[in-house]
């Protein structure tokens, strides 16, 4: 008696079971990288974590391209008046930029916990932290 | 003699009249997503600045500007995107044709504004590293806190100083501290000295919102979910671990090596009422745990007296306290204001201890540390800062401050009221 060959109904089931996850896994990959795509440079990200640890600046993501309140705000420093973050509170806004760009976690964790900085330096390091990810 | 005022005067009238002109301060390539961001030295005409690719030449040839934008978040920027490969960055050369800008409220218009561009990439990159890994620079240290006095609550006045210094230990979230907090008025003088090292760390309390707000896909969504994130109250918290070196400024007659944990919570920056002009924040900390151990504890002779109270110093060796706190900051600033009061910042801070085992301390009556205490000591520190004028580089007013309790490691009582001078740079506001 010859052996069954090894093309039936078994191997095609296997071979689906095997592609199946492996095709939405590649899928979700897709996505996701479309998603980090529209990234960018990090600037919506710097807003929004400044906006959820003060309530004096305002983002409105709803619009291409943002717009932010104060609209310089890129050229004040944290403790700026119009902006009033704290040293204390630096760390916290760290963790929220952490939160909206986890990427590049290690990064932004080695920005100081220093009000004294400008928000459009940071701005620019994490900019040049992405693009040395090759986050396009 | 006055054919040579009346030049004089008419050069300085026609200085006076020069108009302002628009400088290019920076110049950011990024050849990785073809784009160039010019930054000027006055904000832009919101608006009505030309943002036509035909009002930008540039070389070298092989580029093509294909698009020109305004910045969000930057109102002294313009961006530019181009098509084709820029090996160089500091062979870029722009010209702006003309651009309208503000000074005041003022429009003004200027032409052939040329920006070229000037750093290599890794160059602008470890540039940017070291500017923002920075460690903070105290207010403290940039306030004279000119003809300053302490006055107690009984009279006489003397001399005072508060000190704090963050050095850079180059570690993400470690920063070491120096802390002095003396006076020379007894009564006045916290005999407060504190060295070491803090490594601190971050939780915000709006991780859910945010990770919400990377994956909201509708225009609704997003605008529900900042709603959110801007009627919150608290921020977030951070821990603080930290070992330190408590002495008696600044003799060290008692000192202790202390490690310190703790926690707190801190509330957003919140306007203050409906205007923009001020705001409060404050936080709260709710636990933190100080152990360590006795280094000194006052004169080794008075210990080996034999007298009840070096028998008792004799004994002093761990340290055990729980701490708890809370602050709060308040601002205002209305600079078009018709009074002369222009600034207003108040900060109110207390601190209280509970101490497990009896710790060497300052007596005041005696002028030696004679005696041993435990349990609760409370220190309250109120400054509050009035500033009636402003300059280009300083703005100058008066400091009152009032502090009452006692600080380790001397549990020196102080109950004094301080009054000053203040001139204070402004480079903390200025913008760059």
């Amino acid at each position: 008696m010859k052996p069954t060959p090894k093309t039936g109904k078994s191997m095609r089931r296997k071979a689906r079971r095997r592609a199946r996850p492996a095709a939405a896994g590649s899928v979700l990959k897709r996505m996701i990288a479309a998603r980090e795509a529209v990234v960018t440079d990090g600037a919506l990200q710097v807003c929004q974590a400044v906006a959820a640890v003060t309530s004096l600046v305002t983002v409105d993501a709803t619009k291409t391209p943002f717009t932010v309140k104060p609209p310089d705000l890129f050229e004040r420093k944290f403790n700026d008046p119009k902006v009033a973050i704290s040293n204390e509170q630096m760390s916290i806004f760290k963790d929220n930029l952490t939160r909206l760009l986890p990427q590049i976690a290690g990064p932004i964790s080695q920005i100081a916990d220093n009000a004294d900085l400008l928000i459009g330096d940071v701005s620019d390091f994490v900019m040049d932290a992405l693009l040395s990810k090759g986050n396009r | 003699m006055r054919l040579a005022l009346a030049l004089f005067a008419a050069a300085c009238a026609a200085l006076a009249q020069q108009p302002p002109t628009l400088k290019v301060e920076y110049v950011r390539v990024d050849p990785e997503i073809s784009r160039i961001e010019v930054r000027f030295s006055e904000a832009l005409e919101a608006g009505g600045v030309n943002l036509d690719e035909d009002n930008v030449t540039c070389a070298p040839d092989d580029i093509v500007i294909t698009g020109v934008a305004t910045v969000p978040g930057r109102s002294r920027a313009l961006r530019l995107t181009y098509k084709g490969a820029l090996a160089d960055p500091a062979k870029l050369s722009l010209t702006f044709k003309k651009l309208t800008f503000l000074r005041g409220s003022a429009i003004h218009a200027a032409e052939n504004v040329k920006a070229q561009g000037s750093e290599s990439i890794e160059a602008r990159r470890e540039r940017v590293r070291r500017l923002v890994t920075q460690q903070p620079k105290p207010s403290s240290q940039k306030n004279i806190f000119a003809s300053g006095f302490v006055t107690t609550a009984s009279g006489g006045t003397t001399g005072g100083a508060d000190i704090a210094l963050n050095p850079d230990l180059g570690v993400p979230g470690l920063t070491s501290f120096v802390q002095i907090k003396k006076t020379t008025q007894e009564g006045g003088d916290p005999k407060n000295f504190e060295g070491g090292a803090r490594y601190r760390k971050g939780i915000s309390f709006e991780r859910g919102l945010l990770r919400r707000l990377q994956t909201a896909s509708t225009a609704d969504d997003l605008s529900r979910i900042q709603n959110q994130i801007s009627n919150s109250w608290w921020a977030g918290g951070v821990f603080d671990f930290a070992a330190k070196l408590e002495g008696m400024a600044t003799t060290f007659d008692i000192s202790n090596f202390v490690g310190e944990t703790g926690f707190q919570v801190l509330t957003r920056t919140k306007a203050l009422g409906g205007s923009r002009k001020g705001f409060w924040r404050a936080f709260v900390a709710p636990g933190a745990i100080e152990g360590g151990q006795s280094l000194r504890a006052g004169d080794t002779t008075l210990q080996k007296s034999g007298t009840p109270a070096g028998v008792a110093l004799k004994q002093v060796d761990w340290i055990a306290r729980y701490k708890t706190g809370l602050g709060m900051t308040l601002f205002f600033e209305d600079t078009e204001a018709a009074y002369p009061l222009r600034r207003v910042e108040l900060d109110m801070n207390g601190v209280m201890r509970n101490l497990f085992f009896a710790e060497a301390m300052y007596n005041k009556q005696t002028k030696l540390i004679d005696r041993t205490g435990k349990g609760v000591r409370a220190y309250g520190q109120i400054d509050l800062k009035l500033y009636m004028g402003e300059t280009a580089k300083a703005r100058y007013g008066f400091k009152l401050s009032y502090n009452r309790g006692s600080l380790p490691p001397a549990f020196a009582r102080v109950k004094s009221f301080q009054f000053g001078f203040l001139w204070e740079s402004n480079d903390d506001t200025q913008q760059q």
